[in-house]
């Protein structure tokens, strides 16, 4: 049972990207294998929570009823699947053999070191982190057993935090309530799968727009990041927040290099499960349907309604599953709820807090930014500076000050004890932007090849 | 090129030296393994109190301070052990679990529980206690 469901999540997932991604590179290929299992955890959770609202709960009706829903889009999905696809763009450079073997060589290594990380941390952790326990799972453990009626769930004076979205604890209730037990393995794996599969599509996406090479950098800089392991085990929304604000990135530069109308919808959709998964997710969900606005005007105006419109077709249907759940079942979050007994001004012109935000971003930014943009500004100067990517570069940077800035604001005007929200969220909240910059940092600069070819940057001069 | 494989190379570094402390404390036997102590400590509770339908319960903690864990660590271990059933941070409930540590802890939880007059129900062992509060209507 628990095998077959699985088997229609990562089939249905796959499936859709196939539809919606007709090219059939490698590249293109790959990131279809690594995004589609997480795409259908996601499609399938935002299918299921209208399911439990007719049936109030996960029952044997709500069940019964999201299963049918899930074969009848497979089936959709298999029939719309048999149209031929097309050849991608050819590769843009020409790969170099011994570059791309020493980066697998190493990316092999560092994969290698993260599995043992990983398997040692979750022996010593099996539960992840506090808020695992307090929100997470224990929010799956709520939806899994059928005692209370749905609205029972989110009664914010009873849990914690009941307002926030619902693509975690779900797509994890699905499968205990499958096993009829709270098998810890269930959200271990889960974790685990949404943390391998954001170096692969940033490898397989970067691969798809530039170069197998740099995308293997790209790889390699986000799995070197200190905290990527440790979050992981910490089976919290964050890793899993980062995997689709990361895909919903890097779907918007393909669809803008692609100009391929499906691609803005696959985007849409991706922004739209960033909400389901996290609050964050809702103020990157409204930035992205701007820069999306922006960049297809400023490309072609005549095509621009159309793609724009694709966009939402993806966008909407996940949200109006958002707003059905965040209207008809969460309480207010306890961030905006807080806000009415402290006086917004006094918050907002209190420069100790401005003070205490910055140094602690700082320190954030320190830990788990600074490696990555050393690194990065280092190849900079060895491989030289690519402009071709300029516009997209220009967007991601937007989106990551629209995000850091509603972050920045959040804190600002916290009814809780600062330092302590500071100290126990400021790492989780940097994760979610390192990625966006590491494939920003991957459309500025010449690949290898492309730099020992055309003399660029200092190892092109020295190559020659 | 070197630096960027240096400023590479550190994190590396972190990962290894994390790896071999998390492997260190699993073979001296240091595993986070609270949440399966919890969930050996209150399933008969949780049994019982599921046959008896009960979807809420009030509970306490009596604090220990020779106990090395946060004060409010161990509810969230009993909300998470004990879900569905909610657990409230709260002595106004009909039904209140006692969470104790140590008998010191479970000798003063027993002092508090006759001085607020409330009913003994059952004690499950391993500092888990279950008391009505007749104050409360059930």
């Amino acid at each position: 049972m628990v095998f077959g469901l699985s088997l229609l999540i990562f089939a249905g997932g796959y499936l859709l990207l196939d539809v919606l991604i007709p090219q059939r590179s490698t590249a293109m290929r790959m990131l279809k294998f690594s995004a589609g299992p997480i795409m259908g955890v996601g499609v399938s959770t935002a299918i299921l929570f209208p399911c439990m609202v007719l049936a109030d709960g996960l029952s044997e009706i709500s069940f019964g009823l999201y299963i049918v829903f899930m074969l009848v889009g497979l089936a959709g999905l298999f029939v719309l699947g048999k149209k031929p696809q097309v050849a991608d763009e050819p590769e843009r450079t020409e790969s170099n053999k011994v570059i791309i073997l020493g980066l697998s060589v190493l990316l092999l290594l560092v994969t290698v070191r993260s599995v043992f990380e990983w398997s040692q941390t979750i022996q010593h952790y099996p539960h992840g982190d506090w808020d695992a326990k307090m929100i997470w799972s224990c929010r799956a453990r709520f939806l899994a057993e059928t005692t209370h009626n749905l609205p029972a769930v989110f009664n914010l004076e009873e849990l914690s935090h009941t307002d926030y979205p619902l693509l975690v604890p779900l797509s994890i209730a699905q499968f205990w309530y499958l096993l009829g037990s709270n098998d810890v393995m269930v959200p271990q794996i889960i974790a685990a799968l949404f943390s391998i599969s954001v170096p692969l599509i940033v490898i397989s996406g970067i691969a798809a727009l530039r170069s197998w090479s740099l995308g293997l950098i790209a790889g390699l800089l986000i799995l070197a990041n200190p905290d990527w392991v440790t979050q992981t085990c910490a089976q919290m929304a964050d890793i899993p927040l980062t995997w689709f604000f990361t895909a919903a990135t890097l779907l918007l530069a393909i669809a803008n290099s692609r100009d391929k109308s499906t691609l803005y919808l696959l985007c849409g959709l991706t922004a739209g499960l960033a909400a389901w998964t996290k609050n964050e997710g809702i103020i990157f969900a409204l930035a992205i349907t701007i820069a999306v606005a922006v960049s297809v005007l400023l490309k072609d105006q005549k095509t621009a309604f159309r793609k724009l419109i694709h966009f939402l077709g993806g966008m909407i249907p996940v949200m109006l599953v958002v707003f059905l759940f965040k209207l008809g079942y969460a309480p207010r979050n306890d961030l905006i709820a807080g806000q009415a007994s402290q006086s917004t001004w006094a918050l907002l012109t209190d420069l100790s807090r401005h003070e205490l935000i910055v140094t602690k971003a700082s320190e954030a930014f320190v830990a788990q930014l600074l490696i990555p943009l050393l690194i990065g500004l280092g190849l900079m100067m060895s491989l030289g500076v690519n402009r071709q990517f300029g516009r997209s570069v220009t967007i991601i940077g937007a989106l990551c000050l629209v995000q850091a800035s509603a972050y920045y604001f959040a804190y600002l005007l916290s009814p809780h004890d600062l330092d302590w929200h500071l100290r126990t969220s400021i790492d989780r909240l940097a994760l979610h932007l390192a990625p966006l910059l590491v494939i920003a940092m991957a459309l500025t600069i010449n690949s290898p090849e492309v730099a020992m070819k055309d003399r660029k940057g200092l190892l092109g001069r020295f190559a020659h | 090129m070197i630096l960027c494989l240096c400023a590479f190379a550190y994190p590396e570094f972190l990962g290894w030296r994390r790896t071999l402390a998390a492997r260190e404390e699993i073979q001296k036997g240091q595993l986070d393994n609270s949440v399966e102590l919890y969930e050996q400590r209150m399933s008969v509770l949780k049994r019982e109190l599921q046959q008896q339908a009960i979807e809420r319960i009030g509970y306490l903690h009596v604090y220990d301070p020779r106990q090395i864990t946060p004060k409010s660590e161990p509810w969230v271990l009993t909300q998470y052990t004990l879900a569905p059933i909610i657990t409230r941070q709260s002595t106004e409930y009909p039904l209140i679990v006692i969470d104790v540590h140590s008998r010191a802890a479970e000798r003063e939880a027993i002092e508090r529980a006759i001085q607020q007059k409330w009913i003994p129900v059952k004690n499950y062992g391993r500092g888990v206690l279950l008391v009505r509060n007749p104050e409360v209507d059930s």
